[in-house]
């Protein structure tokens, strides 16, 4: 009896006859997502009648979650521009709630020499309507008559900015920099070594062999191959990161070694 | 059966976002292999479900496979490009024609077409709309990093880590006049290891943490554009040229590109290398209009289209690095693009006013500015001030003229011998030398665009920089800003040499600089050895004016105590003058200084000074700095501005030669499968005619080697039957074959019917003319309306390298 549930879940997979990853991808939606509703075809496993109520919502939630994958995978890819846009967004809020913030806005008056005094700079957290001389210069160093001459020679300038705009910018810019300085250091000295403790040597000198290849037919069979392959998630990130790593490679012989471009 | 349908959309919508998601690995390329993850396998039991819709459900899941719909759909990877290649305009553009025709005529069946090629014509628009804000963006997020950076070198915020030296002071009173930017809370590198910023100890101490802090900025940019993407070195601004002009390069705008290089030029600027971050800047935004064209299919899939994108992209880039979007829209018009018709014109318009906009939302400075050495001041010039401008333009085109010619040798050394092999080293080197020398100079030792803000900025009473120190006069009573000419100090004395010492350092280092393996830009050096130029000829002019108004030249307008000539003006015109002088822009260079300043009266001087620079610089050498490095390069670029008058006649420059063997033809039937192969791989040419047959030589068409290959090899894998002994043909009806033999192969949907041809004798300058305005990629030659032979790009590209005494094999792509 336990086993109804069980079969239901896998059995509405392969009826469905989709492709293998689009019931990868969406069982890994569905798991959290799909597990009230498998806990509740527990419950209703004894009535047939609920039975079939409890496939129809599954099917419902496998729906769900399929126009969710098929919403999501390209989503996937765009993760760069989404963190740029998110950036982008959150540092216009950012800017929208704090920029009335005391510390991030200032009138600065300049008051060049005047006869003996010297030269002073004024800092004053005051509105952009009370950016004048006789506001922020505090104390007044010349009196009465001469406060008008003072104050005309002086400078007044309202500045914003955006404190929050700037941490946020900078710690963004450091951590991303941090990433790719501790993936650049894993890919130079790490996987070497974990691929030479784990091959041995010969095998490393091979794979690097049997990169090039230079039939005109090979690369049209590259194209054609990688429709036809369906490889899991896993297999997909890994040959993705393959791919990434030779054209870097082939991108590093052409400009570094053979100095063909941008030289 | 509701239930079923609506499965069936399900899967039709998984295998959908499926072909995307694969497609995303090929996201790099520059130009994703158009539908190559296309799910075209029939055998599978989701059959692709657009294809007949309407057909019933029982039907399309137990579809038997067909052979011969090949043919009616393109296959993956037909109509596109190899890396290194050349696209050829005409095809692009009547595919493009071709599926704008299908959507219009659709759109008047149902709502629903109506509604695509409403938002098929809009999403041009959008497409701007997304580049633009996502270039502000990164250009905000550029320019407050590179802030910080470049005054960590000197020390560090201890209230807020993240502040910069001006924001780190930004509210303190304990600045005074003299020093602007002090306060406690800032405190330099000497400060915090040995307690105090007094003394020659921590005078060096200072000096080590700052070529320290170089020496890293710089191997760490050196480092990763080594490890994670190569292309992310140089301006890019030569490369953007030459892809706007129909080159391919793979990746060369990709993701990791952008990321790279956006990273490192940070690193790159604050590593205080004589280097700017303005042409990186349009290489981030064409990064930028790349990736963002993947969401369209419009663009994805058109390299004519794409070009167009990045040609307003190119624009978007000069907007936010110069706060001028005009300028940038013009930049793009005069120095990039290839193809601009009206419509890019409008559109690099909106992208540049949405970038601005973008920057200025984020304020990267905190003054309302979009760029920091924005100036402003009205005082009017004297006619006789041209006499300087115009002695400032030489000097730019004389700079300019020597500065390519260094930087090419220097180039070449690196390219050719040993140097070349040493990237991180030279860096180091580089960053090692420019440190060490810089310090001890305070106008070398702050960033180059400070610099430049010092030198464009008018000494008025509120200055108290050392170039503004004037003796005081005892008129100064008069209560207001407008100074009269006054004698110099000592200290202006003093920046004077500092001044003229950091020309010669910057002029030197640039030529070294530019073209190392990190993100380098060359406008700001340019601009700095102009306006330093113009700032000393400036003060000069000054101070003769000021000693000798009595002279005829000064009497009538710059008697005593009059403020006659403005040092920040010479200063800006000769930074106009040198940067002319080295990329040889006209218009678009008077319009973004026009904007920096906001000073409509100063148009011409400024157009004064780049007009003459530009002569001049003409005269000394013919091309500009990125026209040099194409050339340097080999890259296929037919430059649209050079003229050609030679009298050679289209037989002189096809292929094949008098002595070579017979051009390489395919018949249009009559050929067997596996002749073809044999041909192709015998042969190394991209394209191959097609006649009616070897004795006539009658042209039918045109094929691409590459989709020759990727049909036959898709054939031979999926079509019955089709082995190395069946029949290609061209032609439009397949005759009756013996039962015997092996089904045929028909191969019309990728000919080209419509292949330009010129005949033998027309003249060489037609050729090259219509090459450029059509963005030909080949040309078959014929004489007598039999075929005779064929021009291609890199021929014609040849030939002129060989008129101009060049080496022709320097033509290195095709």
């Amino acid at each position: 009896m336990r086993v109804v549930p069980v079969h239901l879940f896998p059995g509405e997979r392969t009826s469905r006859a989709g492709p293998s990853w689009s019931a990868d991808l969406c069982g890994r939606i569905f798991r959290p997502l799909g597990s009230p509703a498998v806990s509740a075809s527990f419950q209703l496993r004894a009535k047939p009648t609920e039975y079939t109520e409890a496939r129809r919502r599954l099917n419902a939630v496998l729906h769900l979650c399929e126009s969710c994958s098929s919403m999501s995978a390209p989503r996937s890819r765009r993760a760069g521009r989404v963190l740029v846009a998110l950036w982008f967004l959150v540092t216009l809020s950012v800017q929208q709630t704090e920029a009335k913030n005391s510390e991030d806005i200032r009138c600065k008056c300049i008051c060049p020499p005047y006869k003996d005094i010297e030269g002073q700079i004024y800092n004053q957290n005051v509105s952009l309507k009370d950016c004048n001389c006789l506001h922020v210069v505090e104390p007044m160093p010349v009196e009465g008559k001469d406060v008008e001459a003072y104050c005309l020679r002086c400078e007044c300038k309202y500045e914003e900015r955006s404190s929050g705009t700037i941490k946020v910018t900078i710690i963004i810019y450091l951590s991303v920099l941090g990433l790719l300085l501790l993936y650049m250091v894993y890919l130079t000295l790490l996987e070497p070594m974990l691929k030479r403790r784990l091959f041995g040597h010969s095998q490393l000198i091979q794979s690097e062999d049997d990169v090039g290849d230079q039939q005109p037919f090979a690369n049209a069979h590259d194209v054609l191959s990688r429709s036809r392959s369906r490889p899991n998630m896993l297999n997909k990130v890994e040959h993705a990161q393959q791919r990434w790593r030779r054209q870097v490679q082939e991108q590093r012989k052409s400009v570094f070694d053979r100095h063909v471009v941008l030289s | 059966m509701a239930s079923l349908i609506l499965m069936m959309n399900n899967t039709g919508y998984c295998s959908e976002s499926f072909n995307s998601l694969q497609s995303a690995t090929s996201d790099e390329d520059m130009v994703e292999i158009a539908g190559a993850t296309l799910d075209f396998s029939s055998t599978d039991d989701v059959p692709p479900l657009d294809r007949d819709h309407g057909a019933g459900i029982g039907n399309g899941l137990k579809e038997a496979p067909k052979l011969m719909d090949f043919l009616d759909e393109p296959l993956p990877g037909v109509g596109t490009y190899e890396d290194f290649n050349t696209i050829d305009w005409v095809r692009e553009k009547s595919k493009d024609r071709d599926r704008h025709r299908e959507i219009a005529s659709q759109s008047k069946e149902s709502t629903w077409a109506l509604m695509k090629s409403i938002s098929d014509a809009f999403s041009g628009w959008l497409l701007m709309l997304f580049v633009g804000l996502m270039s502000g963006a990164l250009a905000g997020g550029i320019d407050i990093s590179a802030h910080w950076m470049t005054d960590l070198k000197e020390g560090v915020c201890l209230s807020a880590f993240w502040f910069n030296h001006e924001h780190c002071c930004w509210n303190s009173n304990e600045n005074t006049f003299q020093e602007r930017d002090k306060c406690p809370k800032w405190k330099s590198w000497a400060e915090l290891i040995i307690g105090s910023n007094d003394g020659p100890f921590a005078y060096i101490m200072n000096y080590v943490m700052y070529v320290c802090w170089a020496l890293l900025f710089s191997f760490l940019a050196v480092s990763l554009v080594r490890a994670f993407a190569p292309y992310a070195c140089g301006s890019g601004i030569p490369e953007i040229k030459t892809i706007l002009s129909g080159f391919i390069i793979r990746g060369y705008l990709g993701k990791w590109t952008l990321m790279i290089k956006t990273i490192t030029l940070v690193l790159a600027v604050s590593s205080g290398l004589s280097l700017g971050k303005e042409g990186p800047l349009v290489h981030v935004a064409c990064c930028c209009g790349n990736i963002l064209c993947h969401l369209f299919t419009k663009y994805r899939k058109n390299e004519a289209k794409r070009r167009e994108v990045l040609s307003a992209a190119a624009a978007v880039g000069v907007s936010v690095a110069f706060g001028a979007p005009i300028g940038g829209v013009l930049f793009s018009l005069e120095e990039v693009s290839y193809y601009f018709p009206l419509k890019t014109l409008w559109r690099s318009f909106f992208a540049a006013l949405v970038a601005a906009f973008t920057l200025r939302s984020i304020n990267p400075f905190g003054n309302s500015r979009l760029v920091l050495f924005y100036v402003e001041f009205h005082s009017p010039w004297h006619l006789v001030e041209l006499v300087p401008f115009v002695l400032l333009g030489i000097f730019g085109g004389i700079w300019g003229a020597f500065f390519i010619r260094a930087n090419i040798m220097w180039c070449r050394r690196r390219k050719t011998t040993r140097l070349g092999h040493y990237p991180v080293l030279e860096v180091l080197v580089v960053t090692a030398v420019t440190a060490v020398l810089a310090f001890p100079n305070s106008y070398t030792r702050m960033s180059t665009s400070e610099l430049i803000s010092e030198l464009f900025n008018d000494c008025g009473l509120l200055d108290s920089s050392q170039l503004c120190n004037y003796a005081n006069v005892s008129d100064i009573e008069r209560g207001s800003n407008a100074l009269p000419d006054r004698p110099a100090s000592h200290d202006v004395y003093t920046a004077m040499w500092q001044l003229a010492l950091a020309l010669v350092f910057k002029m030197l280092i640039t030529v070294v600089t530019f073209g190392m393996k990190v993100p380098s830009g060359l406008f700001i050096p340019s601009m700095a050895v102009g306006a330093i130029a113009g700032r000393l000829l400036g003060v000069g002019m000054e101070q003769l004016a000021y000693y000798h108004h009595d002279w005829v030249l000064f009497r009538g307008w710059c008697s005593p105590g009059a403020d006659c000539i403005t040092p920040g003006l010479y200063a800006m015109v000769g930074a106009a003058a040198c940067l002319g002088g080295v990329t040889r822009m006209t218009v678009s260079l008077v319009v973004i200084m026009f904007e920096l300043t906001g000073g409509l009266e100063y148009i011409v001087p400024l157009m004064a000074a780049t007009m003459t620079s530009k002569w001049v610089a003409d005269a000394l050498g013919r091309e500009g700095i990125y026209e040099a490095h194409i050339r340097l390069n080999g890259y296929p670029f037919l430059e649209p501005k050079e003229e050609f008058s030679h009298k050679t006649l289209a037989m002189d420059v096809m292929r094949p030669r008098r002595s070579d063997p017979p051009l390489s033809v395919i018949t249009q039937d009559g050929m067997s499968v596996e002749e073809v192969e044999t041909l192709i791989t015998d042969t190394s040419y991209s394209g191959f005619p097609v006649v009616v047959s070897h004795e006539s030589q009658r042209l039918v068409g045109f094929v691409l080697r590459r989709d020759l290959v990727i049909s036959i090899e898709n054939a031979r894998q999926r079509q019955d039957g089709v082995v190395s002994t069946s029949q290609i043909f061209f032609t439009e009806y397949t005759p009756p074959q013996l039962p015997s033999s092996p089904s045929p192969l028909k191969l019309r949907g990728i000919l080209d019917l419509s292949p330009f041809t010129v005949t033998d004798h027309t003249a060489m300058d037609i050729v090259v003319d219509i090459f450029r305005k059509l963005g030909l990629r080949q040309c078959l030659v014929t004489h007598n309306g039999r075929l005779l032979g064929i021009i291609t790009k890199k021929d014609i590209l040849k030939h002129m390298a060989q008129i101009a005494n060049r080496d022709p094999d320097s033509i290195l792509f095709n």
